[in-house]
């Protein structure tokens, strides 16, 4: 375009709508990125919370190192002690905290199961409030519900079960919730209907587990159908919201033509490649393995 | 009534706000929030608890270790390490004493033995004999002033090598496989290093983007596998080379590379 009166006279507009773009730029920097970059590691959760522990110490504690205060708190966020004690809706607050409280769970009563001792949903409770003295119950009771399967309550567990069960239900609460959410409707939906499997999920069911489940095939949902349906309901899910891979949702549900809810969850809670994805606790096999003292210390 | 139950959340409210602000830790934080938002390090929590740790330390420590500090923050790939290098200028450079009478003290402008002071607190990871080739040929004289130019080649250098030689600890390790005791195979270590000295010398001058990539083409790990494999084959004598040698030859060849200033 030649160089025209009329484009002079329309660059001062020309530098405005450059600058306004520039500022909009610098304003997005800062207040779009902060709330996306920081909201995945939580970090306005850790230091608000920094403060108000600050706050609350220092009406204790005259003579207080500010600075050394806040490095001491976030490095314990960092080597994940920070749940030790504290109040619930902390401890669940970030899934960071989760994990580090279930991992804090393993450590300090992992004993448990080398005595192979069985306890009920309430000693679990009270050894949970060891750790965080608001735990309420019933998350217990739902993990206990995983455990045995939705029936007889109170039956005894093992501490092992009970542990990755808890893993399971704590840390994917929202995950959890919303495929009860998601099963219940199926079940509705379908009371007595049996739709027709796939090939490959009857080929499964006829070779491996078929007598054993004979029993159990009158009950739940077609897999394919809860796992098409699970996996819209992820979709919806936050982008922050932890949830197990569809990948090892699908190869669980693949071993068996029909799933209760709770059937899934157990199998869930034994697969140890979600065990691995969460990365608070061990394999299965290896619970007690390492010292006191590693553990406590690393 | 609605006025008394709100008063005192409100007063204690105000006296928190004024306590946060009379002992700077609501500038603090804002600062550390910055700071972090600027160099986005990998794990946010371990960086706050390095940069309120060195908030804490700072008053007694000098000008040396507030400067290493400000270029520890971020690893020297990152764009916000090109910001914090001139941060950490300005730092190093301010006058010692500003109202001292005394000229040597007064002046602002870092000079060469506070650099070399600098340089060697970034290499103190690694062992002296390494490094000291390397520190010859950046190093200045004491009393010279550093520009901002030499100054970021030399910094830049420093973390680069330190990372180099990370790579070569474990590049070592590699090659000595299950072998028990810090030795391997000679023959090896030399074609590991024969091929990190072509893939270098293949480089021009000028850092065009094409001879980079030349280098990465000689460097390639296939072709240091078949060179690899082609000498298993004709293996007759077993002469070993232990880590500290390996290390030295291979800090030669970065070295080599490095140019001189002196």
């Amino acid at each position: 375009m030649p160089l025209t009166q009329d484009t002079v006279e329309q660059k001062p507009t020309l530098v405005i709508i450059f600058m306004y773009t520039q500022t909009w730029k610098i304003y997005a920097h800062l207040g779009h990125f902060l709330p996306l970059s920081t909201a995945r590691h939580n970090v306005l959760l850790y230091v608000e919370d920094a403060i108000s522990q600050l706050l609350e110490y220092k009406d204790e504690n005259a003579k207080i190192i500010h600075g050394k205060f806040l490095a001491d708190y976030f490095r314990s966020v960092h080597k994940g002690t920070h749940t030790m004690f504290r109040e619930f809706e902390y401890v669940r607050a970030t899934p960071h905290n989760r994990s580090c409280f279930i991992k804090s769970v393993w450590s300090c009563f992992r004993h448990i199961a080398s005595h192979g001792e069985l306890l009920s949903v309430k000693e679990y409770h009270s050894l949970l409030c060891l750790l965080c003295n608001d735990f309420p119950l019933d998350v217990v009771q739902r993990t206990a519900r995983i455990v045995l399967m939705d029936d007889a309550l109170d039956c005894l567990m093992s501490f092992v079960d009970f542990l990755y069960a808890f893993q399971i239900q704590f840390y994917y609460e929202e995950f959890v919730n919303a495929c009860k959410e998601a099963y219940d409707h199926l079940l509705m939906a379908s009371p007595t209907v049996v739709v027709p499997s796939t090939e490959s999920w009857t080929q499964t069911k006829a070779s491996t587990t078929e007598t054993e489940n004979v029993a159990r095939l009158n009950e739940g949902v077609n897999s394919q159908t809860f796992f098409d349906v699970m996996e819209k309901t992820c979709g919806k899910l936050s982008q922050f919201t932890k949830r197990p891979s569809l990948q090892h949702i699908h190869s669980e549900l693949s071993k068996l033509p029909k799933v209760t809810f709770y059937g899934l969850l157990t199998a869930l809670s034994k697969n140890d490649d979600i065990n691995a994805e969460i990365g608070s606790l061990p394999c299965h096999d290896c619970m007690l393995d390492g010292s006191d003292v590693d553990i406590i210390l690393r | 009534m609605g006025d008394r139950k709100k008063s005192p959340i409100e007063e204690r409210k105000q006296q928190y706000k004024d306590y946060l602000d009379k002992t700077d830790v609501t500038s603090q934080v804002r600062e550390a929030l910055l700071k972090l938002i600027e160099n986005q390090p990998k794990d946010p929590m371990l960086f706050l608890a390095n940069y309120f740790d060195n908030i804490s330390t700072s008053d007694k420590s000098d000008k040396i270790t507030t400067v290493h500090q400000i270029l520890q923050l971020t690893h020297h790939s990152q764009q916000s390490f090109q910001t914090n290098l001139i941060v950490a200028y300005d730092a190093a450079s301010l006058a010692k004493n500003p109202n001292s009478k005394k000229a040597s003290m007064n002046r602002p402008g870092l000079t060469g033995s506070v650099f070399e002071e600098l340089l060697a607190t970034i290499l103190s990871n690694v062992p002296k004999n390494l490094h000291a080739t390397l520190l010859e040929r950046i190093g200045c004289r004491a009393s010279e002033m550093v520009p901002f130019g030499v100054f970021r080649y030399c910094i830049t250098v420093c973390y680069v090598f330190v990372d180099f030689v990370k790579l070569c600890g474990s590049i070592f390790s590699v090659l000595c496989g299950k072998q028990s005791g810090k030795v391997t195979d000679k023959d090896i270590c030399e074609i590991v290093i024969s091929s990190l000295k072509d893939a270098l010398d293949s480089l021009q001058d000028d850092n065009s983007p094409c001879s980079i990539l030349e280098a990465a083409y000689v460097l390639r790990p296939d072709k240091l596998a078949s060179s690899l494999l082609s000498n298993k084959s004709s293996k007759t004598d077993k002469s070993t080379m232990n880590e500290d040698d390996f290390m030295k030859e291979m800090i030669d060849v970065f070295t080599s590379k490095i140019k001189v200033l002196k």
